[in-house]
């Protein structure tokens, strides 16, 4: 997993803003997407399904420019939205048509001409699993699938981006894992880029290439996941998790004696600091406390994620 | 246990033509004129539309039944006129409508296809275009395809109209006059479904509406209100200027015929006007 370079950049935003009323939605948003796939994150709320629509070139930006596979979809939209392929997160596939039916005309509207569109709609709809179902209604066709439909929508046309906004939503968490796994097998395979929205960082945790963390309009972290992993790896910034077969007050007020920034919940115990273990040890050892776990505890992506958008912190 | 799997290589990169948006929206108007009929779905949504299509042709397949048992109806000039025939076919029309203009339309919005259209190369303007380029031919079925069907039929009884020239004239009156009501009736249907996501809602919407246009239209003519005031029922409005296409006085001779044709093209016009505003606020993605 690489950070993406300039050269492969599939969209750049810079300085994007816009209001809806008197609602801020995005201030001065600066991005860059690349290849692989790239985790949207941020609260319901932080402009990530604006910025998806404006990508589209649905919505124009109050300010700011931005670019979609080099062209800008205020100017293009026919052109960015013909080589875009997008996944919407409300359900929007109508459940009396057939999942072949419903892909092939998709590729037919995207451009592609009746025979290519019916051979491409076969192959993307067994590509997503549902080569059995695609005779289905899609009606008929559990949340999971239908997902499914949608991928194989957003994919039919052979797209040069593929945008996914929210693509586990309403899922349960087998539906969710195949979602998942399907998306990332989609850009491994496929070598298309992919932009997936989220509000779950466990899932964008374990898809995505980069993360690009949104928060009251701007993007306030953008950065290869593997990056990021290994930075926390490197940080100073540890803290320690003790747990205690009693009450852990006395224990944080003894270690906060000790110049410690210790919080303790129930039985549990948070102590920050560099290596705080051996004075935690001792401490138990001199009140005579039950130690059942002690466990080294790293940064986070959630802990990056609430630093830099609390407003997601539910 | 050994498995064995079959790798189909999964879909190839596209290399061919990409066509463009006139393309887009020649595709969406098939496929919505496809639903409209019921194609490819259930028994169910088939049946309503036939119906219609039935009601609006059995008159004209009874006609050319009677041309060809008693000829000497025709003699006498018993049958109804081709301009007569429009009469035959309202019913049908208004149902017609009431069932077609839902469908182009409320699907869309309901069901969220209209977010995956507008994420295509289509825009709000084409995917518009589209949905009365689906529209009109539709509505054809009923305004052009039983007078059609007359002609043939009573041409084929030797009833039809004596050569080619008058034939020719007979056949720009019967296209002008499906042109007329098919784009009266698509706009204002249209312009009442474009105001709710539900088909039901909206079919009801189109029957209410053009049978309180025809009270109206009645009221007003017990009333001895101004002929003019005759433009204001939609119904009465194009059906006069269908009359007029065909060289017939009409309903209300006093009515001079360009403020029938006025009154009829505002009835598309201002309907038209009001989709174009429903879809230009309609919220895709926010």
């Amino acid at each position: 997993m690489t950070a993406p370079t300039l050269a492969t950049q599939v969209v750049t935003a810079d300085g994007l803003a816009k209001t809806w009323g008197a609602r801020t939605v995005l201030a001065g948003l600066d991005l860059q997407v690349g290849a692989g796939v790239t985790g949207l994150l941020g609260p319901n709320g932080s402009g990530k399904t604006t910025l998806i629509g404006m990508m589209l070139g649905l919505h124009a930006p109050d300010r700011g420019s931005l670019r979609v596979l080099g062209l800008d979809p205020r100017e293009a939209g026919p052109l960015v939205r013909a080589r875009v392929g997008y996944a919407p997160q409300h359900d929007a596939l109508p459940p009396e048509i057939e999942a072949l039916d419903l892909v092939r005309h998709l590729g037919e509207v995207h451009g592609l001409p009746v025979r290519a569109s019916r051979q491409r709609a076969s192959d993307v709809l067994w590509l997503v699993g549902l080569g059995e179902e695609r005779r289905r209604p899609v009606g008929t066709m559990s949340g999971g699938q239908r997902q499914r439909v949608k991928l194989a929508a957003a994919l039919v046309h052979d797209p040069s981006l593929l945008v996914l906004d929210e693509p586990t939503n309403g899922l349960d968490p087998g539906q969710r894992d195949g979602v998942l796994a399907l998306v990332r097998r989609l850009a491994d395979e496929l070598a298309v880029p992919v932009i997936m929205s989220s509000h779950l960082l466990e899932e964008v945790g374990r898809t995505c290439d980069q993360v690009i963390v949104l928060s009251e309009g701007r993007a306030v972290l953008q950065q290869g996941l593997a990056e990021l992993a290994h930075e926390a790896e490197e940080s100073e910034d540890r803290s320690l998790l003790v747990e205690l077969d009693v009450d852990a007050e006395p224990l944080a007020v003894r270690l906060r004696e000790r110049g410690l920034d210790a919080t303790a919940t129930a039985r549990r115990l948070v102590v920050e600091g560099a290596d705080p273990a051996p004075v935690v040890l001792e401490a138990v050892e001199q009140l005579g406390l039950g130690l059942r776990r002690m466990q080294v505890r790293t940064r986070s992506l959630e802990d990056v994620f609430l630093e830099l958008a609390p407003e997601g912190r539910t | 246990m050994t498995t064995a799997r079959i790798d189909a290589g999964g879909p190839q990169r596209y290399d061919g033509p990409r066509l463009g948006q006139a393309y887009a929206v020649r595709r969406v108007a098939l496929h919505s004129i496809a639903r409209a009929v019921g194609l490819r779905r259930g028994f169910g949504a088939k049946v309503l539309p036939l119906f219609t299509l039935v009601v609006a042709l059995l008159p004209a397949v009874v006609l050319t039944g009677l041309a060809i048992l008693l000829p000497d109806v025709i003699a006498t000039g018993d049958l109804p006129s081709y301009p007569d025939y429009y009469g035959f076919i309202l019913t049908a029309l208004l149902l017609f409508s009431a069932l077609v203009a839902p469908e182009l339309l409320c699907t869309d919005r309901r069901s969220g296809l209209l977010g995956l259209y507008f994420a295509a190369p289509l825009d709000r303007r084409s995917y518009l275009g589209a949905k009365l380029l689906a529209a009109l031919p539709l509505l054809s079925l009923i305004t052009l395809v039983p007078v059609l069907v007359l002609l043939l039929g009573l041409a084929s009884s030797g009833a039809g109209p004596a050569g080619l020239g008058d034939t020719g004239v007979l056949l720009l009156r019967m296209f002008g006059a499906a042109a007329v009501l098919s784009a009266t009736f698509a706009a204002v249907s249209l312009a009442i479904a474009s105001l709710t996501d539900r088909r039901a809602v909206a079919a009801v919407g189109v029957v209410l509406f053009l049978l309180a246009s025809g009270a109206l239209s009645a009221a007003l003519v017990q009333a001895d209100a101004p002929v003019s005031l005759q433009l204001l029922d939609v119904t009465t409005v194009s059906f006069e200027t269908v009359q007029r296409i065909y060289a017939q006085p009409g309903q209300f001779p006093g009515l001079p015929t360009w403020q029938a044709a006025l009154g009829t093209a505002a009835w598309v016009v201002g309907p038209l006007a009001l989709l174009w505003n429903r879809y230009a606020r309609v919220e895709v993605t926010r």
